[in-house]
């Protein structure tokens, strides 16, 4: 859910420098200066974090000279594998990355430990970072890991194509209404049946999917007692049901028509829900594509979208003082603003959704809006992620009605939730 | 000449290498001592150490709970489990036949005397089987594109409808099981030409003195010469087949209808993170794979010529 560099301008802020005054360690005594420490820091590979993790590593060593940070960019692929089974042998990490959903997990199994509070207060780290993004790394009032990797759900789209279609390529849709009836004008259906240009790429996506439901008017995705209950909910069945129905009934897309990201990069999708990382990927993989970004299109007057983040967290096995400093050195105020501007992924600052350097550029600025509408998703954990799609697939392919398909997305959630013992 | 008894002492004689290793007794266990070594290290140690896991739940960051035959009871009502045991099923039932068969087909010809270019022709052949799997689904992915890959295109051309290939359920793993066979005919092929190559000409000859057309010659003579080649082909394909992962876990298709249970197994263990479960399918297929294995050894003993 994240990677691909994002240039934007070179005028940012010095290589992960804190500012003075503003995102110091509360005073008091942390770890000894005359002590050699060593912190082993794993993350998921991209080109673009690997190269700024190492920037914020060289800095903070020469300001800690006793501290050593020895950084480990391991491939998407194989991160997880390779993370849980040294953690499980009490040989991984001191400071690693973990998506969101697994939080909960990792706490309850006591392989990680919370944040050092005297190194970093709880109600600075509360009053700073955004609730959403943190919110799944407290657990019983303790704060265990910092966001990093945020994303939330924009709406990307092609100008080009919605110029051929007679649209103003300035003016993105702004329901789920102009959704439909600008992705049926975009829709082009050759001779043979083919679908040449899709309205509106679609991939069962879960974000995309909850996105929709909040919209619709869906609390939660869970109930008071943590079970997923939303099958049964009308509102989130309303917007799944419009989701399947784009191509079911309306044929702006097409199963057939293969990869969105795909067929966007080559022109031939004019909008795609999407994650702001993708900014920064289409940069680079579809240069010749005019693309623009809008917030998602509401509904019933809402903008609400869903987030979704990795965060930093500390093993049991890690001094916590010292990796607490390396985290709160990672995540600073300058760190995420360079983060951002670099990789595309969003702060979860609260302070930096209004920095002037990096709302210049619009689309930052637009994903930064939507990031103050987010509310968190329920479904990161990887047992849940790929069930609505399914649900979605089962609907296309197989011709299940939308209410069975929910109702069996929800009752797998909860059969894997009571599986994990959870 | 007479020689002094000083000049007859004979020099002690020189150690060999072997006696270096502690003579030709003892020096084959120390040769093949780093590679069993290994073999124990990474396969039959982890086996072994999952049997105790299936009895256990366990998520590789807690600790380990005992749970008696719980997870062998889940089994018996986990759809995913059986959907994608049958899918295996099908995958070998079909798979296996046709690479086998057509592995036949192309040794025979291969193994022709006046075939122009064969070692050209058995390059070509054994091509597929190294190249690399992730490049090569990555083609196929695109050959088969139901809108624009090279296979829709040429049905079309043949007044065929299109069809779905990879993005549809019933379709799906068909698409797989024909790059399977794609992929691994080579290898099946140069075991069979091995095989050919071993049946002494006189044989043929032989059977031709007495009559024997083509086919009878293949079907009376060659084939029956060629069954315990027929035995290693179908048994390595079986056991590759009940085990895949590489190819169900890169060419996905729709609804898990390409996921093979070994993926499934992999899944539940490094995805879900259910250790003990992952173990006890794990030792439920290996106890299907031995019994696949054990009926087809004492049918080879009906059908070779040992």
């Amino acid at each position: 859910m994240c990677l691909a560099a994002l240039l934007l301008t070179a005028a940012l802020a010095g290589c992960g420098s804190t500012k003075k005054g503003e995102d110091k360690a509360p005073p008091g005594p942390a770890v000894d200066p005359n002590q050699k420490y060593t912190v082993v820091h794993w993350q998921h590979h991209s080109d673009a974090r690997q190269k700024m993790v190492q920037q914020f590593a060289e800095a903070f060593m020469k300001e800690h000279s006793n501290i050593t940070v020895q950084i480990e960019s391991i491939p998407q692929a194989d991160y997880w594998n390779k993370l849980v089974t040294t953690v499980a042998s009490g040989q991984g990490p001191d400071v690693f990355q973990i998506p969101a959903g697994k939080a909960v997990e990792f706490i309850a199994s006591g392989q990680v430990q919370p944040i050092s509070q005297k190194v970093l207060a709880q109600d600075k780290v509360q009053k700073e970072f955004m609730a959403s993004t943190l919110d799944p790394f407290s657990s019983q009032g303790k704060i265990y890991g910092l966001p990093t990797d945020v994303q939330t759900i924009i709406l990307i789209y092609n100008k080009d194509l919605f110029k051929a279609a007679g649209l103003d390529p300035n003016v993105p849709p702004k329901n789920w209404d102009e959704v439909l009836s600008f992705a049926k004008k975009i829709t082009k259906i050759g001779a043979d049946g083919k679908m040449t240009v899709s309205g509106l790429g679609l991939g069962g996506y879960h974000p995309v999917v909850n996105t929709l439901m909040y919209q619709a008017g869906l609390k939660d995705t869970i109930d008071s007692k943590g079970n997923f209950a939303f099958a049964a909910d009308a509102a989130a069945l309303e917007a799944f049901k419009w989701y399947c129905d784009l191509t079911t009934v309306h044929k702006v897309y097409d199963p057939k028509f293969g990869s969105r990201w795909t067929g966007f990069r080559a022109g031939t999708v004019g909008m795609v829900f999407s994650h702001p990382a993708m900014m920064g990927n289409f940069k680079l993989t579809a240069p010749t594509v005019n693309w623009g970004v809008s917030e998602v299109p509401e509904y019933k007057g809402n903008r609400t979208n869903v987030v979704t983040s990795w965060g930093y967290v500390i093993s049991k096995k890690a001094n916590a003082d010292v990796a607490t400093m390396w985290m709160d050195y990672l995540t600073n105020e300058a760190a995420q603003k360079k983060w951002t501007a670099e990789t595309g992924e969003l702060p979860a600052r609260t302070k930096l959704l209004d920095d002037a350097d990096l709302t210049k550029d619009p689309n930052i600025k637009i994903a930064f809006e939507s990031l103050k509408k987010a509310k968190p998703s329920r479904f990161t954990d990887p047992a849940y992620e790929p069930l609505i799609q399914k649900a979605w697939n089962m609907v296309l392919l197989e011709g299940k009605s939308p209410a069975d398909a929910l109702k069996w997305a929800e009752d797998q959630m909860n059969a894997e939730k009571k599986k994990k013992g959870m | 000449m007479y020689q002094t008894g000083a000049a007859r002492a004979r020099p002690a004689p020189r150690r060999s290498l072997l006696d270096s290793f502690g003579g030709p007794k003892v020096a084959p266990f120390i040769f093949i001592a780093p590679a069993v070594f290994f073999f124990l290290a990474v396969t039959i140690v982890p086996a072994l150490m999952g049997f105790p896991l299936s009895f256990s739940r366990w998520n590789l960051l807690g600790a380990k709970a005992f749970i008696g035959l719980d997870n062998f009871r889940e089994i018996l009502t986990d759809p995913m489990f059986w959907k994608t045991l049958r899918n295996t099923g099908v995958y070998t039932l079909v798979g296996v036949p046709i690479e086998v068969a057509l592995a036949l087909g192309v040794a025979l010809l291969l193994n022709r005397d006046d075939l122009p270019l064969k070692n050209l022709f058995r390059t070509v052949y054994f091509l597929p089987v190294i190249t690399s799997t992730v490049a090569a689904v990555f083609i196929w992915e695109w050959l088969y594109h139901p809108n624009f890959g090279l296979f829709n295109y040429v049905l079309g051309k043949v007044g065929i409808d299109p069809l779905p290939w990879l993005t549809h359920p019933k379709t799906a793993m068909m698409s797989m099981i024909i790059y399977v066979v794609w992929k691994g005919l080579g290898y099946r092929t140069v075991i069979f030409l091995a095989g050919l190559q071993g049946i002494p000409k006189e044989t043929q000859e032989a059977a031709v003195v007495d009559g024997a057309n083509t086919w009878q010659r293949f079907w009376h003579v060659t084939l029956p010469l060629l069954r315990a080649t027929t035995f290693l082909n179908v048994l390595t394909a079986t056991i590759g087949s009940l085990m895949d992962f590489s190819v169900s876990y890169l060419m996905v298709g729709p609804l898990d209808s390409t996921t093979l249970v070994v993926k499934y197994i992999y899944e539940t263990a490094f995805k879900t993170l259910r250790m003990g479960y992952a173990s006890a399918m794990a030792m439920v297929l290996f106890a299907i794979v031995m019994l696949i294995t054990f009926i087809q050894w004492k049918a080879r003993k009906e059908l070779t010529y040992d």
